[in-house]
């Protein structure tokens, strides 16, 4: 069932974009309601996962890698997959509506669809890599879809940072998973968590610190968050789900995942409050001076996601807390987010300061923007309210339990600020009386900007707010079940078990007169008190964003031209274009390294230096070599240096003759020649020789050129000195004519013993002349050169092969040859 | 049989470069040869590596000359995922060229040229013989830089001079070593060497040699500080011949580090710490390169460059693992199986983007990404591909990147390289970074220009679509290896770490070459040849 339920969705993703060609409007409904019966499906197992049962699946994968297809459908995954498809097939109907006339809708279902399938499988997984795989998906496809739009410079930009960040934090979990598993030995997930052990390997801290580093990029925490108020570039549905129910939550998930077995440890616990509340309290002062829906939501939604972390810190009771938040968050903010896309759909508008009054055009919008908003106010009779009263409760608890006041302070300031946020978002635009100021936008006195959304539209929405009000209301029908049920998984016990959760979520337990309540009812009373006085908060909090040059957005920014600033300069100076420079580069590497690894080999050689005599023939050759040598040296001509060279050679082919190697020297002179043309041919129009002046540089080449020479010398001299073993060429000697009837034993080595170098050396001097050909052939066909003016980029057609065939091949030369 | 099924990936296109070169003035002809020879090519490759497979490594005498005094070819499971890799890019990059080659450049011999360049790189991944491997090396070198330079615009003669010139270097030093290898030793045959040199008990010499040769070897795979022939050159060349390139030629330096330092020249362990270091440095200064480059084939020549440091890395990692702690057998597997897979997507991927770039540069005239954009409305299936390719080139699951990087950092991690494994992530999100950028700004973005200036070919206008979807089939197909790898990596896995398995006991290959394997082909007495070559 586990991997149908994915195998289906991603069936989906592969099949939207033929739905949408084929149906255009009816797409939409259809694949939502495909996704709708993987919801049903899970429904449908509920009340078993509730009571205790656990699901499996495995199938192999790559075992070579420990990669395997295990599914495992527990508490929590159920929680998580239940809003994974019950949101997901919510927004497909809503963006169907909303995204009607977007001209890539088709690809857009199937990025959604995969990206569902993603978030499905990353919830599911049972195996450490598994969820690993998943997790990049999701970052993969949320890439696509952030960047939507991508006409739009902003949209693109914002998607390359959730990439990078979230793919940094990836890599950052990749090393941490793996360092984690091995040294527990299991990639097990459920396996791992009851592997007490390792929380004496040393290993443990590295993998706790990389594992977090990725939880934290992806659920946006401080220093990560900027990611995650850029993706509202992306259209509304893909924040709403993506930035509220699914993606940002991939990383409190995981969290939540490996909390049975590293709660309690001490690095792990406090990393989680101290960032989490650090989060919460940020994110909800810099959304509440935000009046843009979509921003106020977005930093509303990092806010709730420090909430959870910090919670998940907080040991047994704080899983509770934070499942039930989890799910009350899904559910209002989903519902918040869509119900800012209608507005933008009916209006035009995000600014919410600037509307008001929208009840009376949308009055099912605004009634489940109410019950979202005071759910998200955490108002008793909603969901929100069970999960704040058990936010702070668990806050108080720790206290006691030895975390400093300040936890309280910022858990109470927190919930205040997201009170007012929720007002903001909730209250401002639909309940209040439009603003009379200029530029204001009065949708009621203007109806042809405010139509009446379609059902697809406010459906999801609406249906999100219910759930919240029942969940509030009636809580045993199914949030108390499944939120407590995802506890248990999160604390690492069974359902029924001794210590499994079992703490009542209904309004009559949990308004009790007790810190707890005074300080939540403080909190709505005081986010009320700064909405209202929201101008004059504004104004105060002003100075504040002196700190901008500290926060997550400049982080990110620095981060992003520090590395790509060291990248320019590093890159700037290796790959400068200078032949020049990569010749001393490479051969002071090959001086370094050969000497380096020399000067040991002779120190441990006991072998004395040979002594050969040397006739008047052989030194005549070894001196025209040098001289042709030291003369390449000194010229100045292109020409005369090749001319030089080809001495050299053929100095060194002469010298194979006199030891009764013709053959060998004929090859030699044949190459040796070639070489001299090819070589003229392509260095006659590169430009002169750059002379040197600098007296320091010319040292500088000389000394690693006669250093280069001298390792050479080296190698060759304690070469001859030693003898290794018994050398092959005796064989030769004595078989060539026996064997291979020929008396000449080097030819007979040519041609037999080694006849297979001999074919590769014929074919080096066959593609010799096929080059020779090729580069007089390909100048000779070509009608005189092509006047192109002297200035023109050398690069104008960086690719001959695709050039005009009427002259570009030859309208190199008058730009670049001069006379040499 | 065996020595016969050993020559062709040599033979065959040898002969066909043979075959256009009598086929001189007939260009399209020699496509059509070109063409057949990289499929007969690619057929005699699997064919050879289903027989590997079978029978464990084989062994054939040139000329019946018994080893160590004549040349052995010798094919182990390392040489058949290598020519497999090589017939492999030979088959994409002959199949592309149909369509991106233009009478010009034909008639300048690029296709005997590209098949004399997979005859020496086949002779190089087959030869059980170091000297004879530096004969296929200047095959390799010659029909390289004469493809790169054929055209002879300023910029290729600039990129191609860059080439030859440190790539002559790292000829000279090979040679230099080679011969100083013979003169300890009196023997160039690789397995011979792998028995005497350990024999001598030498190390510091054999390291003193190794550091010229492996220098040489280094400078061929583009490892840092060695690389800056690779950037130079690749992107002044036409798409299809950088996609050679960069699909087999650097390969051919990691093969031979791999090789000859697990054979005869890794003594010391100390020769491996560098390796990782170096691999290190390479990873690195490759990648920063390609985050800062601006044009698509140069971002895609630094990455070259940054992944060779991949395949060192997993190959440093086993070596040192298997030197020092005998018990971590399987850790040394894994990486170096990592390292070797790494080849074959790394074959893959970066070959098909160079010919993707091809297909950008037909279709705008340009691959500078601020002249670009819009490709994914005006070319959605290139789109599409690129994506996929890129993706996995930066290592995103499903894909092939996906699998070669987690068998490298679970090794690492395995064997306690903390340090490695962090830079190679590091290198991996950058690469990621540049890839998105490559989509950003040629894909994604508005057209910088209208897109209506369509480069102009020698060939008919009329027959440019069918150009373009020519040169497409090898980039699908391509895109389907990287996914089918990422999808079902079992296979590959297996076999890479097969050959790793090999490469990690050297006697293996030793006894195949040197006869003393009951699976070797008894045609090694110095009787007359039974099966000559």
């Amino acid at each position: 069932m586990l991997i149908a339920s994915i195998a289906a969705i991603s069936l989906f993703a592969l099949a939207a974009p033929l739905a949408h060609g084929a149906w255009r409007r009816g797409a939409g409904p259809l694949l939502a309601l495909g996704v709708g019966s993987v919801f049903a499906r899970l429904a449908w197992v509920a009340p078993d996962v509730t009571a205790g049962a656990v699901t499996l699946e495995r199938f192999a994968w790559a075992p070579q890698l420990g990669l395997e297809v295990a599914l495992r459908l527990d508490g929590l995954a159920l929680l998580m997959s239940l809003l994974i498809t019950g949101v997901g097939a919510v927004v497909l109907l809503f963006a169907s509506a909303s995204l009607r006339d977007h001209p890539a809708l088709g690809r857009f279902y199937a990025t959604l669809l995969a990206f569902m399938a993603s978030m499905l499988g990353l919830v599911l997984a049972d195996n450490a890599l598994l969820a690993f795989v998943f997790w990049e998906l999701t970052s993969i496809t949320s890439y696509l879809l952030i960047g939507l739009d991508h006409h739009r410079a902003e949209a693109r930009k914002a998607a390359t940072q959730a990439l990078l960040t979230t793919g940094a934090g990836g890599l950052a979990l990749l090393a941490g998973l793996v360092t984690l598993c091995e040294a527990a030995g299991t990639y097990q997930l459920s396996e791992l968590v009851t592997r007490a052990e390792v929380l004496d390997h040393p290993a443990l801290t590295p993998a706790i610190a990389l594992i977090l580093a990725g939880c934290f990029t992806k659920s946006a925490q401080f220093p990560f968050w900027a990611w995650l108020p850029g993706a509202m570039e992306a259209p509304t549905a893909v924040s709403a789900y993506l930035h509220s129910s699914t993606m940002v939550k991939a990383g409190v998930y995981l969290i939540a995942r490996l909390s049975p077995l590293l709660s309690g440890v001490a690095l792990w616990d406090s990393s989680l409050v101290v960032v989490g509340a650090a989060t919460a309290l940020g994110a909800a002062f810099v959304g509440s001076r935000q009046t843009y829906f979509k921003r106020v939501l977005a930093y509303s939604t990092v806010s709730s996601l420090g909430t959870m972390v910090m919670l998940l810190g907080l040991g047994a009771g704080g899983a509770t807390a934070a499942a039930v938040f989890l799910l009350a968050h899904a559910l209002y903010k989903g519902a918040l987010f869509l119900v800012a896309g209608v507005v933008d759909h009916a209006t035009h508008v995000k600014d919410s300061e600037r509307l008001g009054a929208l009840w009376r055009s949308l009055p099912i919008t605004a009634t489940a923007a109410a019950l979202a908003g005071l759910s998200m106010a955490g108002v008793p009779g909603l969901l929100g309210f069970a999960g704040k009263e058990l936010w702070v409760k668990e806050s108080l608890h720790a206290l006691q339990g030895g975390w400093t006041p300040w936890l309280i302070g910022a858990v109470a300031g927190a919930g205040a600020l997201n009170a007012a946020m929720a007002a903001q978002v909730a209250l401002r635009p639909f309940w209040l009386a439009a603003p009379s100021s200029a530029g204001a936008h009065a949708p009621a006195k203007d109806p042809a900007h405010a139509h009446g959304p379609a059902w697809p539209l406010w459906i999801g929405p609406a249906l999100m707010a219910l759930a919240g009000l029942i969940g509030g209301v009636s809580p045993g029908l199914f949030a108390a079940p499944v939120a407590l049920a995802a506890a248990d998984a999160i604390a690492g016990l069974s359902p029924g078990a001794p210590g499994a959760a079992d703490v009542p979520l209904d309004v009559g337990h949990l308004v009790k007169p007790g810190p707890a309540l005074y300080l939540s009812l403080g909190a709505v009373a005081a986010g009320l008190a700064v909405f209202a006085l929201r101008r004059a908060y504004r104004a105060a909090t002003r100075p504040a964003s002196a700190l901008d040059p500290l926060g997550p957005q400049s982080a990110y920014a620095a981060a992003y031209s520090g590395v790509l600033g060291t990248a320019q300069a590093i890159t700037r100076v290796t790959q400068n274009g200078s032949l020049h420079f990569y010749l001393r580069v490479t051969l002071g590497f090959v001086s370094v390294v050969g000497w380096g690894t020399l000067w040991r080999a002779w120190a441990g050689a006991s072998e004395p230096i040979p002594r050969t005599p040397v006739g008047p023939i052989e030194a005549a050759l070894v001196a025209g070599t040098a001289v042709s040598v030291a003369a390449m040296v000194l010229l100045r001509t292109r020409l005369a240096v090749i001319a030089a060279l080809g001495a050299a050679g053929y100095c060194v082919a002469s010298l194979f003759a006199v030891y009764g190697a013709p053959d060998l020297a004929m090859t030699q002179f044949a190459v040796e020649t070639l070489s001299v043309v090819l070589l003229v041919l392509v260095l006659y129009h590169l430009p002169r020789f750059p002379v040197f002046r600098l007296t320091a540089a010319r040292v500088v080449d000389a000394a690693i050129a006669l250093s280069v020479g001298a390792l050479m010398s080296g190698l060759v001299l304690l070469a001859a000195g030693v003898q290794l073993a018994e050398p092959v060429s005796a064989y030769f000697s004595q078989n060539a004519s026996a064997l291979a009837n020929g008396r000449n034993v080097v030819n007979v080595i040519i041609v037999d013993f080694r006849a297979l170098d001999t074919l590769g050396e014929i074919t080096v001097l066959a593609i010799a002349a096929l080059g020779v050909l090729a580069l007089l052939d390909v100048r000779a066909e070509r009608p005189g050169p092509r006047a192109s003016a002297p200035g023109q980029p050398a690069d104008a057609h960086p690719n001959p092969a695709h050039a005009p065939a009427d002259g570009a091949l030859a309208g190199r030369a008058p730009t670049i040859g001069g006379p040499a | 049989m065996t020595a016969a099924l050993l020559s062709l990936p040599l033979l065959i296109p040898l002969t066909a470069a043979a075959a256009c070169a009598a086929m001189w003035a007939r260009p399209r002809a020699q496509a059509g040869v070109c063409l057949g020879a990289a499929l007969a090519t690619l057929a005699a490759s699997v064919a050879l590596t289903a027989q590997v497979l079978r029978l464990g490594p084989i062994a054939a005498q040139a000329g019946a000359w018994p080893a160590p005094f004549g040349i052995t070819l010798v094919a182990d499971t390392l040489s058949c995922v290598m020519l497999l890799i090589n017939s492999g890019v030979l088959a994409a990059a002959a199949l592309h060229g149909l369509g991106s080659v233009d009478r010009p450049r034909a008639s300048g011999g690029h296709h005997a040229l590209t098949l004399t360049l997979a005859a020496g790189v086949s002779g190089a991944f087959l030869t059980g013989d170091i000297f004879n491997m530096y004969v296929w090396y200047e095959v390799m070198l010659l029909s390289s830089f004469v493809l790169v330079t054929l055209g002879s615009t300023r910029r290729q003669l600039e990129g191609g001079l860059a080439y030859l010139t440190l790539n002559l270097i790292a000829s000279g030093l090979f040679l230099a070593g080679v011969g100083v290898l013979y003169g300890l030793t009196g023997t160039v045959n690789m397995a011979d060497l792998a028995l005497k040199l350990p024999a001598a008990d030498r190390p510091q010499l054999v390291t003193a040699v190794g550091a010229v040769i492996l220098t040489a070897f280094a400078i061929k795979a583009a490892a840092a500080p060695l690389y800056f022939w690779l950037p130079a050159s690749y992107d002044t060349c036409p798409p299809v011949v950088a996609a050679l390139m960069a699909g087999v030629l650097s390969k051919v330096g990691v093969y031979s580090i791999i090789r000859a330092s697990s054979l005869f020249l890794g003594q010391e362990a100390a020769v491996f710490q560098w390796l990782l270091a170096l691999s290190g440095l390479t990873m690195v200064l490759g990648v920063f390169g390609a985050a800062v480059a601006v044009e698509i084939r140069r971002v895609l020549a630094f990455h070259s460059v940054s992944q060779i440091g991949y395949m060192l890395m997993g190959f440093a990692v086993a070596m040192l693992a298997a030197r020092t702690r005998p018990e971590s057998q399987p850790v040394a597997e894994l990486a170096l199986a990592g390292a070797i897979l790494f080849m074959v997507h790394h074959a893959a991927v970066k070959t098909n983007l160079f010919l993707i770039s091809g297909v950008v540069l037909r279709a705008r005239g340009t691959t500078r990404l601020a002249q670009l954009g819009g490709l994914c409305h005006t070319h959605p299936l290139t789109a599409g591909l690129f994506f996929v390719t890129a993706m996995s080139l930066a290592g995103v699951p499903l894909l092939s990147g996906f699998i070669a990087k987690l068998a490298l950092v679970r090794a690492g991690v395995q064997a306690g390289q903390d340090a490695i494994v962090a830079v190679s992530l590091f290198v991996s999100l950058l690469t990621l970074y540049s890839m998105s950028k490559v989509w950003d700004q040629a894909f994604w973005k508005a057209p910088a220009a209208p897109p209506t200036k369509r480069m102009h070919f020698s060939g008919d206008p009329a027959t440019a679509d069918r150009d373009t979807a020519l040169m497409l089939v090898p980039i699908g197909l391509l895109a389907g290896l990287a996914l089918l790898i990422g999808l079902w990596p079992s296979p590959a896995l297996d076999l890479c770490r097969r050959a790793a398995q090999e490469v990690l006991r050297p006697a293996l290959y030793v006894g195949t070459v040197l006869g003393q394997d009951p699976t070797t082909e008894p045609a090694q007495a110095p009787t007359p040849p039974e099966e000559p070559l």
